[in-house]
């Protein structure tokens, strides 16, 4: 082999590994799921909220991946092409699904709800430390059109205009739907919080 | 109705707070709405909804990625060798590596027969050079076509991520060098029929890096 071993465990760059796993190098394979298997799997995780969902999506988005690698010419990030090839093969299984509104332009009106100021004490407590299972469960109870927007802007980091895209939407509606998404994951969060995960003012 | 909450048990929304709702989003986007920030500070009720918005989201960023369990890797890599994308490592091994491994004596005195009875007579007869030997093992038009496939690398390679050149440039520089050193001994041992499996195994892998650097430089560029 060109590329020894002691070269091939020290292969950082993602270049290195897809030139090599394009040639059939299982080593490479293996390297490159490595260093993005947590980040896809989370990301179908916090889309679907299912594991055994999750797991088999991961699956599927990393074969396509490989299947496609020797398209890949570097042009792009390979983690940007990863994720979006991730999104593409979450967001096909839950229009699959027949799950409603994970097209952002399609809203449902019913989820358009003025922020709540209700009465009582408690309700205009802060919320304080969220620990990641309750924030977890919260964002698995959010319709999946606010829940895809959310994990993809403030889970994962993609900017609106990215997120336009993946979704087919307009930069605006993006941002629109985050706002009611974060409204919405703070109502879920306000409603289930648990002694240990919040304290009052 | 109650205009303004304060520290009173009920609440209803104020022009003031509707002002803040209208704004909050655009506030949280990076803007610059001095009003949702002076709002907060005088409403109880907005100023929870300002702190825990801002809550929601470093929480969000702040969630860890999850390990999935090994069943991925497991079912990825058995659909990966099953289509053919993984190949076995006996077909990458460099020849040097191949001439290592221990031959069973059968087939290696059917090798050496076959070489005295049939190959030697033939390079005998027509005292072939080292480029000869190679089209006489490997097959004229495997050559020629492994050949334009090398010319058209060299004239796409331009336009390849400089690293995944570099490590095809690398890997064909190796293949190159065991091709030549495969000639090289048949020019010194016409009679050496392990050199001429080696000069298969190059050009077969030569061809197949090849291929997948031209497939790649026909890709649209993902
Ligand atoms: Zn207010």
């Amino acid at each position: 082999m060109a590329l020894s071993q002691s070269r091939a465990s020290k292969a950082a760059s993602d270049a290195e590994l897809i030139a090599r796993a394009q040639r059939g190098d299982e080593e490479a394979f293996a390297a490159l799921f490595e260093v993005h298997k947590r980040r896809v799997y989370s990301l179908c995780l916090r889309m679907t909220g299912d594991t055994a969902e999750a797991e088999d999506l991961a699956q599927e988005a990393f074969l396509q991946l490989f299947r496609k690698i020797a398209t890949f010419r570097g042009e792009s990030a390979f983690s940007t092409w990863l994720h979006r090839l991730v999104v593409n093969v979450v967001l096909m299984h839950l229009r699959k699904k027949g799950l409603q509104q994970v097209s952002l332009d399609e809203p449902d009106a019913s989820q358009d709800e003025p922020v709540k100021r209700e009465y009582g004490d408690d309700d205009k407590r802060l919320l304080h430390s969220i620990d990641r299972i309750t924030l977890s469960r919260a964002i698995e109870g959010l319709p999946p059109g606010y829940r895809a927007v959310l994990v993809l802007h403030d889970v994962e980091g993609y900017e609106h205009n990215e997120i336009a895209q993946i979704l087919s939407c307009s930069v605006g509606n993006s941002k629109s739907q985050l706002h009611k998404a974060r409204l919405k994951l703070r109502e879920l969060l306000r409603s289930q919080r648990l002694p240990a995960s919040i304290r009052g003012t | 109705m109650q205009e303004q909450g304060g520290n009173g048990a009920a609440h209803w929304a104020s022009a003031a707070c509707r002002d803040f709702d209208a704004q909050l989003s655009d506030y949280l986007e990076g803007g610059d709405r001095p009003g949702v920030v002076s709002h907060a500070a005088e409403c109880a009720f907005c100023g929870a909804v300002l702190s825990d918005m801002l809550m929601v989201r470093s929480a969000s960023a702040e969630l860890a990625d999850d390990e999935p369990s090994p069943r991925v890797w497991a079912n990825v890599r058995a659909a990966l060798v099953a289509e053919g994308l993984i190949r076995p490592p006996r077909e990458r091994r460099r020849w040097t590596e191949w001439l290592l491994r221990p031959v069973p004596a059968a087939a290696l005195t059917a090798l050496i027969l076959l070489s005295a009875f049939a190959i030697r007579p033939v390079l005998r007869r027509h005292h072939r050079t080292a480029v000869d030997f190679a089209e006489l093992v490997v097959g004229h038009d495997v050559i020629q076509n492994v050949s334009q496939m090398e010319t058209a690398f060299r004239e796409q390679s331009a336009d390849l991520n400089p690293t995944i050149k570099r490590a095809y440039e690398e890997d064909l520089a190796s293949l190159n060098g065991e091709i030549k050193e495969c000639n090289d001994t048949l020019a010194r041992q016409p009679d050496d029929s392990l050199s001429r499996e080696y000069l298969v195994s190059a050009y077969t892998e030569k061809a197949r890096v090849l291929e997948s650097a031209l497939e790649l430089g026909d890709g649209d560029g993902r």
